[in-house]
């Protein structure tokens, strides 16, 4: 029983590790598990996309599916698999940019060129100006790198700087269970950790 | 240098304050894993002609997943049928008791296809996306008509 779990745990954090072109190509040999990862990877980044162009919830809900529904039908054509971000983001962002300007078509651009191309027709792009959209994806980044750090790190930084309001020192050391003096060179030391997997 | 790296560090705490990011629905996330799941296990291509479509995952409007407290889903009433190597989409809403179909076939072999529900027929588009309006309620039977074989959906009930 007890290897059956340490198997589980194995093979749950392979496919943790792997990166975006892992997942990917795992995804293409049909590989359950990698594709739950990357689904859950992406989630939230390409929920916000149609979110913060001001759709509802139910069409963003609805752009999610469709980027997710596309990437299904498409992922064994995809050329470069670790800049699959990059075409996650561009699917959301043409898909919500269909619901904003009113045609809510299934039409789907086979390459990124045709993407483009249909893409340099949209007049006005400013609620999913570029700027915005790096934004965005700097913070899944972080929230992605934040994954990779001890417990005790992402518990630190999350506290300090995710929620809202954000928690004190004295609560922090109360949470990890460490002197409230401790808290301010554990959080620079996080910080630190944190930018190093970013530049890595 | 020393400067550079604290600019950096303010960057990265400033994008997380700024983060207002929220999860996707967990109905949603559920339908696009299921979605994987029903292309992967795929059955083996049969010789069959005419293919029955089974269904595989069908969310109504804004009913919440098993376990969930409340639901977050779309206005669309969202089916996905099995047919082996294809799959059918089908996203349904009505107004005043006439129905509308959105739908896609997924998977290849059908370029072109025609499909078929109560007399009215549709081309369907190059990403295999089709739509239909104006449906009564009740019972239909939505077939599409390939080069070699068809996928038929029975007993589609509009209600």
């Amino acid at each position: 029983m007890d290897q059956a779990i340490d198997k589980i745990a194995i093979l749950g954090s392979r496919i943790v590790d792997e990166d975006d072109a892992g997942l990917v190509r795992l995804c293409v040999r049909g590989d359950q598990a990698a594709w739950d990862e990357l689904v859950g990877r992406y989630q939230r980044l390409i929920f916000t996309i149609p979110r913060r162009a001001g759709l509802s919830d139910e069409q963003a809900a609805d752009v999610f599916q469709e980027v997710f529904l596309t990437l299904v039908q498409k992922i064994s054509e995809i050329e470069q698999p670790d800049r699959i971000r990059s075409w996650m983001v561009t699917t959301a962002k043409f898909k919500t940019w269909a619901i904003v300007r009113g045609s809510k078509s299934l039409y789907s651009p086979a390459t990124e060129e045709e993407m483009d191309a249909e893409m340099s027709n949209i007049r006005d792009e400013m609620p999913l100006a570029d700027n915005m959209l790096i934004e965005l994806e700097e913070q899944h980044l972080i929230r992605t790198a934040l994954l990779e750090l001890e417990e005790r790190c992402q518990k630190i930084l999350s506290m300090i700087y995710l929620r809202d309001p954000a928690a004190t020192y004295v609560e922090v050391a109360a949470a990890i269970n460490v002197g409230e003096t401790s808290i301010s060179p554990l959080r620079s030391r996080c910080l630190k950790k944190l930018e190093k997997v970013l530049t890595k | 240098m020393k400067k550079q790296y604290e600019e950096k560090l303010e960057h990265i705490i400033s994008r997380m304050q700024a983060d207002t990011s929220v999860d996707a629905p967990s109905d949603t996330l559920k339908y696009v894993k299921d979605l994987f799941r029903t292309r992967a296990s795929a059955s083996v291509p049969t010789m069959l002609e005419r293919i029955a479509a089974v269904l595989k995952i069908d969310l109504e409007p804004n009913r919440a997943a098993f376990g969930e407290r409340s639901a977050a889903g779309g206005a669309a009433r969202q089916m996905l049928f099995d047919s082996g190597d294809n799959a059918v989409d089908l996203r349904i809403t009505s107004s005043d008791n006439v129905f509308h179909i959105r739908g896609q076939i997924l998977g290849g072999g059908f370029d072109g296809a025609e499909v078929t529900i109560s007399e009215q027929t549709e081309t369907i588009d190059e990403t295999g996306g089709f739509r239909f309006g104006s449906l009564s309620s009740g019972e239909h039977t939505l077939v599409v008509r390939g080069s070699v074989s068809e996928i038929v959906i029975e007993k589609l009930i509009l209600s």
